[in-house]
């Protein structure tokens, strides 16, 4: 086991610099997602870690040693790839105990740490079988049997869950995570799926074209996004935003107007942060979990669409000028058609800075 | 009509991966059956009928024998003949499947590695494929030349080694004319084995360099396995291509000295251009189709089996 440490990490193609500076450091046995839409650097940061490409500058250190010289091979790195990359020809059994190759283990040694890794993912019946005959699902715990059978001091994901069907995904992840739990390895996750990088990670990175855009425990990044990238890649169904208007008004109250004239009353803990903003135009974001259905002197918005979802219901809204969803639970579920009262609940509501896209007032904890 | 064809099609659901079978398939294998038959049965089954008769090039009016298929069968040549047409098929097949593997992982490397030059490499190699045997036959004579002009002696002679005789030494002809025909022949190869080694998955290297697997257990467990099917399909072929080379061999050593390097297409040449003997040649051509199909039935029974593999 050993901590990771990516060191200004950057990666060039030919002129093109695709990966602008990575900093990160990864502690023994953490967990962390490097998450972001496609084309913005994680799998080549990930290649990198792993040495399949050729770090372009920086430094990488695995345990405290610097590795970018060194061999994928020497880096003591286990990767599970998005499409399995299991050996054909060989049994499921033989492509576990691949990794062994080097440790010159009596065969019987040899076969009953097979057999512990095929215990531990339940794929005993499949010892024997070659990769065409397993499913995705079965394909891909060989592939983390291969990896988790080396004992490695980093653990590497690409994308693995992203060629199964949604229900297996959803089971795979929690038992990827039940694996970590029982097995805990230094691990660099790679996805383009936040809720998996939600609900996997002790840490979140949120990339965006080649640079980081923040780091933190998933809830911190969920509650307190520092950038209008992040607030949007992060929950689904995505934060609403309005363009919106701060204006001061009596006293030290700070109001703000949206395109429609709703006007509402900057709760007094933020007042402070956003002071400075007054009588400049900024984004209001609110996530659909913090609108509700009010009463009497709320607003009111009309029901364009409605989708249940069963435990909870999306209601699509014409608020602020524009449309916004909220995520209704309980009792009392509106029809498409109606006119509803809001309930803002605007203690958790965000305020970005539409001239640099960075969210006012957010804590900088860490990079 | 329409309506009715129609009907009928949703009535049986096609076979999969063509459309509705026609109800009378004959007229439209017709053309192709005429085409097969006219080139390619015919010859043989006229070839089988010479066999059996008294035919020489020069008297057209045959009448039934098998005198032909003793004579050839009990010649005191046929052995040699066939010794040499083995030693010269295993060398050449070996050698071609070797070199044409070499060349293409060669290339397949150097394009993974961005190393400029490739499709200069790759038409190179597959123009030696395109000079016709004939041609080839005497580029390599030139370059075999036991005269003072002879490229490869000289060379040798520049770098202090001895000359070798090449063509007139019996027990180097066989080598040289292998050493011509493994040079035309091994473009084939690398053609068909640089396009199976394409399509390997990239994603098995790099989890086998993540495995810290060395060069040789990448070769050994990934590019050799996920050959294996391009190495058989390419071995029939070439085999087949091999056992009938002759006009290489006719334009470099004519099978000489001797019968050096007289191979089983040569001799079925010259059996029947040289004594006029058609009957005999069609007996030998015989024999050589079904060494043919021997062979290619054996390479075929070890070529992966759809869903078993």
């Amino acid at each position: 086991m050993a901590d990771l440490v990516l060191d200004g990490l950057t990666k060039s193609f030919g002129e093109t610099e695709v990966v602008h500076g990575i900093d990160l450091s990864v502690a023994e046995n953490e967990f962390v997602v490097l998450v972001g839409p496609s084309g913005c650097g994680k799998s080549t940061t990930l290649r990198m870690v792993a040495g399949l490409e050729a770090i372009t500058g920086g430094e990488l250190r695995i345990g405290g040693r610097r590795v970018n010289e060194r061999s994928p091979g020497e880096r003591d790195v286990a990767m599970v790839f998005q499409n399995y990359a299991l050996y054909p020809h060989l049994t499921v059994a033989q492509n576990i105990a691949f990794g062994l190759r080097r440790k010159r283990l009596p065969r019987a040694e040899r076969n009953a740490a097979v057999q512990e890794i095929a215990r531990l993912l339940q794929i005993e019946p499949l010892l024997d079988r070659r990769p065409r005959a397993l499913s995705g699902g079965q394909r891909q715990r060989v592939a983390m049997g291969r990896a988790i059978i080396r004992d490695p001091q980093v653990f590497l994901f690409d994308e693995p869950l992203s060629n199964l069907d949604a229900r297996l995904r959803v089971q795979m992840r929690l038992e990827i995570k039940r694996l970590h739990a029982a097995k805990p390895v230094t691990t660099l996750y790679v996805t383009h799926d936040q809720t998996e990088a939600m609900t996997m990670a002790d840490r979140v990175v949120v990339m965006n074209a080649g640079r980081i855009e923040q780091v933190g425990p998933p809830l911190e990044i969920y509650r307190n996004p520092r950038t209008r990238f992040v607030a949007e890649f992060i929950g689904a169904p995505a934060v609403n935003l309005f363009d919106a208007r701060l204006s001061a008004g009596a006293g030290d109250g700070l109001w703000i107007e949206l395109a429609d004239g709703t006007r509402l009353s900057v709760p007094g803990s933020r007042r402070a942060a956003y002071a400075g903003f007054a009588g400049r135009p900024v984004v209001f974001g609110l996530r659909p979990e913090d609108i509700s259905i009010g009463s009497g002197d709320d607003p009111v918005a009309p029901v364009n669409m409605i989708e249940p979802m069963g435990v909870e219901t999306l209601a699509y809204l014409g608020f602020g000028g524009t449309e916004a969803c909220a995520r209704l639970t309980g009792g009392h579920v509106p029809r498409r058609g109606d006119r509803v009262p809001l309930q803002l609940g605007l203690e958790r509501m965000i305020l970005i800075d539409p001239a640099t896209d960075r969210v006012i007032g957010a804590t900088s904890t860490e990079t | 009509m329409i309506a009715r064809a129609a009907r009928r099609r949703t009535a049986t659901p096609p076979p999969a991966g063509g459309g509705p079978v026609p109800a009378r398939p004959l007229p439209w294998l017709l053309p192709v059956l005429l085409f097969v038959g006219l080139f390619y049965l015919w010859p043989i089954v006229d070839a089988l009928r010479l066999a059996f008769t008294d035919a020489s090039l020069l008297d057209r009016d045959a009448a039934f024998s098998t005198e032909a298929i003793g004579a050839m069968l009990g010649s005191p040549a046929l052995g040699t003949v066939l010794r040499n047409t083995a030693i010269f098929t295993l060398g050449s097949v070996v050698g071609q499947i070797l070199l044409g593997l070499a060349i293409a992982l060669l290339v397949v490397r150097g394009e993974r590695n961005g190393l400029r030059g490739m499709l200069v490499m790759r038409t190179l190699v597959l123009a030696a494929w395109v000079i016709p045997g004939i041609a080839n036959g005497i580029i390599w004579q030139m370059l075999f030349s036991e005269a003072p002009f002879g490229a490869i002696n000289s060379a040798l002679r520049l770098a202090g080694l001895p000359p070798v005789a090449w063509l007139s030494d019996p027990g180097n002809a066989m080598m040289s004319a292998i050493i011509a025909t493994v040079w035309q022949g091994t473009a084939y190869s690398m053609i068909l084995l640089y396009a199976a080694l394409r399509s390997i998955d990239d994603t098995l290297y790099e989890a086998a360099a993540v495995d810290a697997a060395t060069p040789w257990e990448r070769f050994r467990f990934i590019t050799l396995p996920e050959l294996r099917g391009a190495l058989l399909v390419n071995a029939i072929l070439i085999v087949i291509m091999t056992l009938n080379t002759f006009d290489v061999i006719i334009s470099l050593t004519g099978g000489g000295p001797g019968r050096a390097t007289e191979v089983l297409a040569l001799f079925t040449y010259n059996t029947v251009f040289y004594n006029f003997d058609l009957a005999g040649g069609s007996v030998l051509s015989i024999l050589l189709m079904a060494i043919s199909l021997a062979l290619a039935a054996l390479v075929a029974a070890f070529l992966p089996r759809a869903g078993r593999r």
